[in-house]
């Protein structure tokens, strides 16, 4: 009994083997077929980056909040009495239909909550790059217009010098996408492709090396 | 629509069905599911601690009316407030790099830090694309390149360095270092209520352990990686000495 006990552990053990490490020659075609999908991944990306190369070239595109709600055809404002405006009517900024709360964007579905999203576009505005650091003295989240130019704390920033709110230099995407006559975020996805395809066949290459061995 | 958030999770969904089929037979089914796991778990909380830090969101195209423009205009599928496809994403990273490091060699740190090298380049390639097209949003005020925070790269690099080394000690080797036996022994005998060696273990009480060091790996990334945070928002965010200081 006791020896079949040891039987049986063993195969127990045998199967895991089995399960845990496939036989060499289905490992290789394993890793193989991973890397080809790795080289498929990088090529995904770099066609999307091809795609967005306009919004790249945006220097400022990073920094752009999300599309305003389009004033649709089929939409109309409702004001509370129950009258309804023809739809495009602009209402003015800060005025609200029958005296109620002011218009406000629709709530996301998302726990935008975390991270309100002025902070969240304030924040944004105040990347800085390795060309160019400045001063913020204050720690909690700072509540600028990301359409204006952003304050500073008067104690630290040297009067009348505007502080970006672009980043600089190889710190703005939009400065390499302009290079190299705009096309130079297409040359910096594609080296970075030729880079991880050659990656890719290193090590393909070598698994190949390795199974001509054995 | 060209490169909207929709094509890229929905391309990431097809390409890790793809790659997940691969690396199964290249690792064995129960590895590549450890490893799937180890590296979906070890990003989730890598991406949640920084979302709730507000370093970074994922929020863009769910802060406004884009549900109104496209159909699904968000990310389809989270994780509490990271997008699922994001893990997907590290997850195949992490994989092609430690295939492909394990080609190159067989020592564990080397192994470990030509994947994370190669988990840069693959980031390197895909944070551009992400920022330009608000995939993510980074919200840091620190150093930038590319639009991208200076500590986003230097995480990468660790993040891939300490999981393909945790992975490659404890589900590939089953090893116990001796640098980590001084812990992890009152660990098991505390916490895990083992005290065999890692390599006689069964695969249940093997994961037990996967996920400790797990645990212990997050932890040295938070240790690397507080100090570096810190630095660099000291360095950019210094203020310019006043005249006559």
């Amino acid at each position: 009994m006791a020896n079949k006990r040891i039987e049986l552990e063993q195969y127990k053990y045998y199967v895991d083997l089995v399960k845990e490490e496939p036989p060499r020659k289905r490992a290789r075609t394993g890793a193989v077929w991973a890397m080809v999908v790795a080289i498929l991944l990088a090529l995904m990306i770099l066609v999307l980056g091809i795609l967005s190369n306009g919004l790249a070239k945006n220097k400022r595109n990073v920094l752009e909040k999300p599309p305003a709600p389009a004033s649709s055809a089929t939409q109309s404002t409702q004001l509370p009495n129950g009258t309804e405006l023809p739809s495009g009517t602009q209402i003015p900024t800060g005025q609200s239909p029958g005296g109620g709360a002011r218009p406000t964007a629709p709530k996301s579905p998302s726990p935008d909550s975390l991270v309100p999203a002025d902070t969240v576009h304030a924040m944004k505005a105040m990347p800085m790059t390795l060309g160019g650091a400045f001063a913020q003295t204050s720690s909690s989240p700072i509540q600028i217009q990301s359409t204006s130019a952003p304050s500073s704390s008067p104690s630290s920033a040297p009067k009348g010098k505007q502080l970006s709110t672009e980043t600089t230099n190889i710190g703005n995407l939009g400065n390499v996408a302009n290079g190299a006559g705009g096309k130079g975020f297409g040359l910096y996805l594609i080296v970075l492709f030729v880079i991880i395809g050659i990656l890719m066949y290193l090590g393909i290459r070598t698994l190949g090396k390795e199974a001509k061995k054995r | 629509m060209k490169a909207n958030v929709i094509v890229f999770e929905v391309g990431t969904f097809i390409l890790f069905i793809a790659m997940y089929i691969g690396s199964s037979r290249a690792l064995g089914r129960v590895r590549n599911r450890d490893f799937f796991f180890g590296s979906a778990l070890f990003a989730l909380v890598i991406y949640s601690v920084a979302v709730a830090g507000g370093m970074m969101n994922f929020f863009w195209y769910s802060t406004n009316t884009y549900y109104k423009h496209y159909v699904l205009g968000g990310y389809i599928v989270w994780l509490g407030v990271v997008p699922l496809a994001v893990m997907l994403l590290f997850y195949m990273v992490s994989m092609a790099s430690y295939l492909v490091a394990s080609a190159f060699s067989s020592n564990v740190w080397k192994r470990s830090a030509i994947a994370g090298g190669i988990g840069v380049i693959f980031y390197l390639m895909i944070e551009p694309v992400a920022v330009t097209n608000h995939w993510w949003v980074w919200n840091a005020k620190t150093f930038y390149i590319l639009d991208v925070p200076l500590f986003a790269w230097i995480a990468v690099f660790l993040a891939v360095f300490a999981f393909t080394a945790c992975y490659q000690l404890t589900v590939i080797e089953k090893a116990d270092p001796k640098w980590l036996k001084p812990v992890e022994d009152k660990v098991k005998s505390l916490v895990l209520k083992m005290k065999r060696p890692t390599i006689s273990l069964e695969h249940g009480k093997l994961m037990e352990v996967y996920a400790w060091r797990l645990f212990a790996a997050l932890v040295a990334f938070g240790v690397v990686m507080v100090p570096v945070l810190i630095v660099l928002w000291v360095l950019a965010n210094r203020g310019p000495i006043p005249a006559g200081w």
